[in-house]
C-alpha cells in the first residue's frame, strides 16, 4: 500500500460520513465513495503532498455527487412522465425514502436542495471552517453563510422539537 | 444579533474577542440564549447522526480499492472481478466457511463435504485445486484465481465456480475451505456491484492470509509438483 493509499484509507471513515450526508441512502453513499476514490487514485499526481488530503477528497467527492444529481435530474426530465417527473426530479427525499427506511435527520437532509445540503455536509458533518468550505466550493463567503443559514432554518423546521 | 452571528458563534467561527462579546450579550438576553441552544442542538444532532457511521465496518469493496497489492496483479484481479457475467450476483452476506455446508447440498457429488469438523473440497473442486493452473485455465466448473502461501504456512488457492467463490488451503486432510461465498443462479437481476464486492471480499481475505506475493506461473507449477506440501 502506498502512503497515498494509506492516507485515503485513514480518511475513509470520514469520507463515508460525508458521502452519507450528501447521498443519504447507504448504498448510494458507498457507490459515491467508490467513484470518488477511483477518481482520486487516477488523479494522484494532482494532489500536492503536504496539502490537506481531506479537503482535496471532499472536493472530488462533492463534484462526483453533483454530477450524479445533475444526471439524475436530466434522466428524470427526459424519460419520466411529467407527473412522476416532478417528484423524481425535485424531491430527493421521496425518491430515496421509497427504497429505504430513513431516520428523521436523513429525511430532513434529503429534503434540502443540493446547494444547501452540501454546505451543511461540509461544515456540520465534515467539520470544515466556513473559509475552507468557501474555497472548496469556489463560492464567496457571503454565499456560504447565507446558504448555511437557510439550510439550518429548513432543518430546524423539519426536525422541530427533535433539534 | 443576527441569526447569522448566532450560527457563526455555535460553529466556532467567531474570534476570541468577538466570542467573548457575544457571550456577554447572550447573558443579558434569555431569548437569544435559547436561540443559541437550539442551534447547538441542531449541530449536535446532525453531526452525531452521521458520526455514528464510524462504528459501521468498512465495506470490503472500498478497502480493496485502496490496496495497490491487489491492483498490481491486474490479470488475477480481473479473473475475480470480471466474473459477474458467468454467474450473476453473489450474496455477500453469505460469506462463511462454517455455514457453507448449510447452503450447498452435501453428498458424494457435492463440491464440499464436512470432515472432522472442517469443510473440505471434494470431487471436481478438489481436482481443480489439486491440478489446475491459474496460468492455464481450462474449461470446467471451476476457475482457479490466486495461489499463495498463508501465514500458517499452507498453500492456499482462490477459486470461483457455479456454486460460489472461496479459498481452499491444503493440509493433511486435503483442501480445507477457509472462506466460501455462496453464489446464486445467474440472471437474478444484474447486481454487478454486489458480485464485485463479494468477490472482492474473497480476494481481500486472501490478501490478509497471504505471506509474500501471489505465485506467478512458475511458482504455481512448482507448488503443484510438490503436491501443495
Amino acid at each position: 500500500m502506498t502512503p497515498f493509499e494509506r492516507g485515503l484509507l485513514d480518511l475513509l471513515p470520514r469520507l463515508r460520513r460525508f458521502a452519507r450526508s450528501l447521498a443519504i441512502h447507504p448504498a448510494d453513499a458507498d457507490d459515491l465513495c467508490q467513484v470518488a476514490l477511483e477518481k482520486a487514485l487516477k488523479a494522484e499526481a494532482q494532489w500536492e503532498p503536504g496539502t490537506r488530503l481531506d479537503s482535496w477528497m471532499y472536493r472530488i467527492m462533492r463534484n462526483c455527487w453533483i454530477d450524479e444529481v445533475r444526471a439524475r435530474k436530466r434522466r428524470a426530465e427526459t424519460f419520466v412522465p411529467e407527473e412522476d417527473g416532478l417528484a423524481v426530479g425535485d424531491a430527493d427525499d421521496r425518491r430515496i425514502e421509497a427504497r429505504v427506511e430513513l431516520g428523521n435527520v436523513d429525511r430532513a437532509m434529503a429534503a434540502l436542495p443540493p446547494e444547501q445540503r452540501e454546505i451543511i455536509a461540509l461544515i456540520l458533518v465534515g467539520g470544515l471552517a466556513y473559509k475552507e468550505a468557501a474555497e472548496l466550493l469556489d463560492l464567496p463567503m457571503g454565499t456560504v453563510t447565507s446558504r448555511l443559514v437557510r439550510g439550518r432554518q429548513a432543518l430546524m423546521e423539519m426536525l422541530g422539537e427533535a433539534a | 444579533m443576527t441569526e447569522e452571528q448566532i450560527i457563526a458563534y455555535v460553529d466556532g467561527e467567531l474570534g476570541p474577542i468577538e466570542a467573548l462579546r457575544f457571550e456577554r450579550a447572550i447573558e443579558a438576553d434569555p431569548a437569544m440564549a435559547a436561540e443559541v441552544e437550539r442551534h447547538r442542538r441542531l449541530r449536535a444532532l446532525v453531526a452525531g447522526h452521521f458520526a455514528r457511521l464510524a462504528d459501521e465496518p468498512l465495506p470490503e469493496r472500498l478497502k480493496v480499492l485502496l490496496d495497490s497489492n491487489v491492483v498490481a496483479f491486474p490479470a488475477k484481479r480481473k479473473s475475480w472481478l470480471g466474473q459477474s457475467g458467468r454467474y450473476g450476483a453473489l450474496a455477500a452476506s453469505l460469506v462463511a466457511g462454517l455455514v457453507a455446508g448449510q447452503l450447498l447440498p452435501l453428498g458424494p457429488s457435492a463440491p464440499i463435504a464436512e470432515k472432522n469438523g472442517a469443510v473440505v473440497a471434494q470431487g471436481d473442486l478438489a481436482e481443480a485445486l489439486d491440478s489446475w493452473l491459474a496460468s492455464a485455465p481450462q474449461g470446467g466448473a471451476y476457475r482457479i484465481g490466486v495461489s499463495f502461501r498463508s501465514g500458517d504456512n499452507r498453500y492456499c488457492r482462490t477459486f470461483t465456480g457455479k456454486s460460489g467463490a472461496g479459498i481452499g488451503c491444503h493440509d493433511d486432510s486435503g483442501w480445507t475451505l477457509e472462506r466460501f461465498v455462496a453464489g446464486v443462479p445467474a440472471g437474478s437481476g444484474g447486481a454487478y456491484r454486489q458480485a464485485g464486492s463479494a468477490s472482492a471480499a474473497v480476494l481481500a481475505a486472501a490478501q490478509e492470509m497471504m505471506v509474500g506475493d501471489p505465485f506467478d506461473a512458475a511458482a504455481e507449477r512448482a507448488a503443484r509438483a510438490r503436491g501443495w506440501r
